[in-house]
């Protein structure tokens, strides 16, 4: 039988062959793929974000960890798929409109996926209406907004307004984050929640679902 | 300000050899702003000198004075290499023209590049580091890459800058306005983290760190050199140092250490050892970085923060060997209110500004939408707060 916490500290070291095989070889032992997915690779992902919490590993490492975790997920995706297994939450995530920044935005989507969660990204300058529109199509329960710039950060309010005036407001909520972005600010401009960081925004993802 | 007892270039002479000068000065990078609070659109900030002129003059007289001009501005698109060696959406081209510029995120360069700038000894420092910074420039454009024609558009408009460069700071050099620096450049460390793209450079970093650590290293004595010729052609020898990659959001302190600092050290020798003073535009978090940076020499550096940095801990830290710059935040100053700008402002002259060694300015850049009475409040709480005697 596969070790899954084999697979976790494959994912960990970054060892995209390993977790391929790992990843197979477990599937062929007939571990379900949702125990694959929890117990080896979100697993691993967690580990990795309570030492990034900790300020024991950086980006490169969350990076190559979060690369070797999709080779595994990628495996994984349609046969959860076709077994109807739900993800953690589904988010809609992008940067606002004006802004074609997607460096930060990109982390999120790639943590949130490693932690579960099912995410259309929406990529960038994404107007408000894009937001509202998918929230609808893709029930989400999360919408995740981010902005580089001062000069686009309003645009969060223009959105989370979009998102009350679409009737959707009382069903999703909404996390921003972005360099300049602020606690402060997220909480003026009526967000349910901020993230400093991509790890922070799974954080903060999860006491979302976890309240509803 | 009738009481000043010091020239701005005094002033500015003193706090970075850490003597204590009459009072604080203030050095705000502020070109966006101007535009904003000028009625110049972006487009027109790069592509009409006498517009970027009028913003400037403008924004000096309404919301001035300040005492070290930081002159960022590219004359036009191809000399944004020296600020930003990535793909840009340039305003008044690819966005509308009141936008500011923005960047992409993705890779210019192979991970062969590492190999091919140790390896090429065709040539000497200087022409390698300048067609290293011209292959950048041809792969940001769509077409032509290659070719003569290629490097002769991409070289005219860093000749083109540099000129522009020395006309203009001869003119606030008249008036009693400080130039803070002869030229930008992008560190090369930070550089290939741009031009690779973040996520693919962070790969090359945890794969082969030491062949990154060769390649920057070797493309600093060019940069020296480089930094030499436009600062003689610009006629200040002082020099912004761009590190927009280099902080803790980005790297380990364990990899700052081992393969970003001994190239940056290398420079700001190489620097100080011509008469140039290096200022590091450290964007983003240099906490755990911070010790490190000891290795730099005593008064001859200055620091500049963008308000992820714990500022006062560096003044603890790094107080006694630098002079540091900072670090009012953009967001304060964009949606903060004027007591809250003033109050930080005291705070920062208080504490930072102790005993001399410290230059206020904002954290990185002064927001494009920054409230004017709240820059007008940072830079007035100087004379309010910042008189040493």
């Amino acid at each position: 039988m596969t070790d899954l916490s084999r697979l976790s500290s494959s994912v960990l070291s970054g060892d995209v062959n390993t977790v391929r095989q790992l990843t197979s070889q477990a599937l062929s032992d007939g571990i379900a793929a949702s125990d694959v997915l929890a117990l080896g690779l979100i697993a691993a992902m967690d580990v990795l974000g309570r030492r990034f919490g900790d300020g024991e590993v950086f980006l490169p490492d969350m990076l190559v960890a979060a690369r070797a975790m999709h080779a595994g997920l990628d495996m994984l995706k349609p046969i959860l798929a076709g077994a109807g297994v739900a993800p953690v939450g589904r988010v809609v995530l992008g940067t606002v409109r004006g802004d074609v920044h997607d460096l930060g935005k990109n982390l999120v989507g790639m943590m949130l996926e490693g932690a579960g969660f099912a995410v259309r990204d929406l990529g960038v300058d994404v107007s408000p209406q894009a937001f509202v529109e998918h929230v609808r199509q893709d029930g989400a329960e999360i919408v995740a907004m981010s902005a580089l710039l001062t000069t686009t950060m309003p645009e969060m309010k223009t959105v989370i307004d979009a998102l009350c005036e679409g009737g959707v407001r009382e069903t999703v909520k909404v996390l921003v984050g972005g360099s300049p972005v602020t606690e402060t600010f997220a909480r003026d401009i009526g967000a349910d929640g901020f993230a400093p960081d991509a790890y922070g925004a799974v954080a903060v993802a999860r006491l979302f679902v976890a309240a509803t | 300000m009738s009481s000043d007892l010091l020239s701005a270039e005094e002033r500015l002479r003193r706090v970075i050899a850490l003597e204590v000068p009459d009072r604080v000065p203030t050095a705000p990078f502020i070109y966006h702003f101007a535009g904003t609070y000028a009625g110049v659109t972006s487009h027109e900030l790069w592509s009409s000198r006498s517009r970027y002129d009028f913003a400037m003059e403008k924004t000096f007289a309404g919301v001035g004075p300040w005492d070290v001009y930081y002159p960022v501005n590219p004359v036009n698109p191809g000399a944004y290499l020296f600020v930003l060696p990535m793909k840009l959406r340039l305003p008044g081209i690819d966005l509308p023209a009141e936008s500011i510029f923005q960047v992409v995120e993705e890779p210019l360069l192979s991970s062969g590049i590492y190999r091919q700038v140790t390896e090429d000894r065709r040539s000497g420092p200087m022409r390698r580091y300048i067609e290293f910074l011209l292959d950048i420039g041809c792969a940001a454009r769509a077409k032509p890459r290659g070719g003569l024609a290629a490097r002769l558009r991409g070289a005219l408009p860093l000749l083109k800058q540099a000129v522009a460069w020395r006309a203009e700071f001869a003119r606030w050099a008249a008036r009693g306005v400080a130039v803070q620096h002869g030229l930008c450049l992008e560190a090369p460390f930070d550089t290939l983290s741009l031009s690779r793209g973040l996520t693919d450079f962070s790969y090359d970093l945890m794969g082969d760190p030491a062949a990154i650590g060769e390649a920057v290293l070797d493309l600093s004595e060019g940069f020296v050199a480089f930094a030499d010729m436009v600062t003689r052609l610009t006629r200040v020898r002082r020099m912004l140092v761009f590190c927009h990659r280099t902080s803790n959001d980005f790297i380990s302190p364990t990899h700052f250490r081992d393969y970003a600092l001994p190239s940056l050290r290398r420079i700001v020798n190489g620097l100080v050892a011509r008469g140039i003073t290096p200022f590091l535009h450290c964007d983003g978090n240099w906490d755990r970085n911070l010790e490190h940076l000891r290795e730099l020499p005593t008064g001859e550096v200055v620091l500049q923060f963008d308000g992820r940095t714990d500022i006062f801990r560096a003044k603890e830290v790094l107080g006694s060997q630098f002079c540091l710059l900072g670090d009012v935040p953009a967001t304060m100053l964009a949606f903060g209110s004027q007591d809250e700008v003033e109050t930080y402002c005291r705070k920062l002259i208080e504490k930072v500004g102790k005993d001399g060694g410290f230059i206020l300015g904002a954290g990185c850049e002064v927001a494009p939408n920054a409230r004017p009475e709240n820059v007008k409040a940072m830079l007035a709480s100087v004379h309010q707060y910042g008189r040493y005697s």
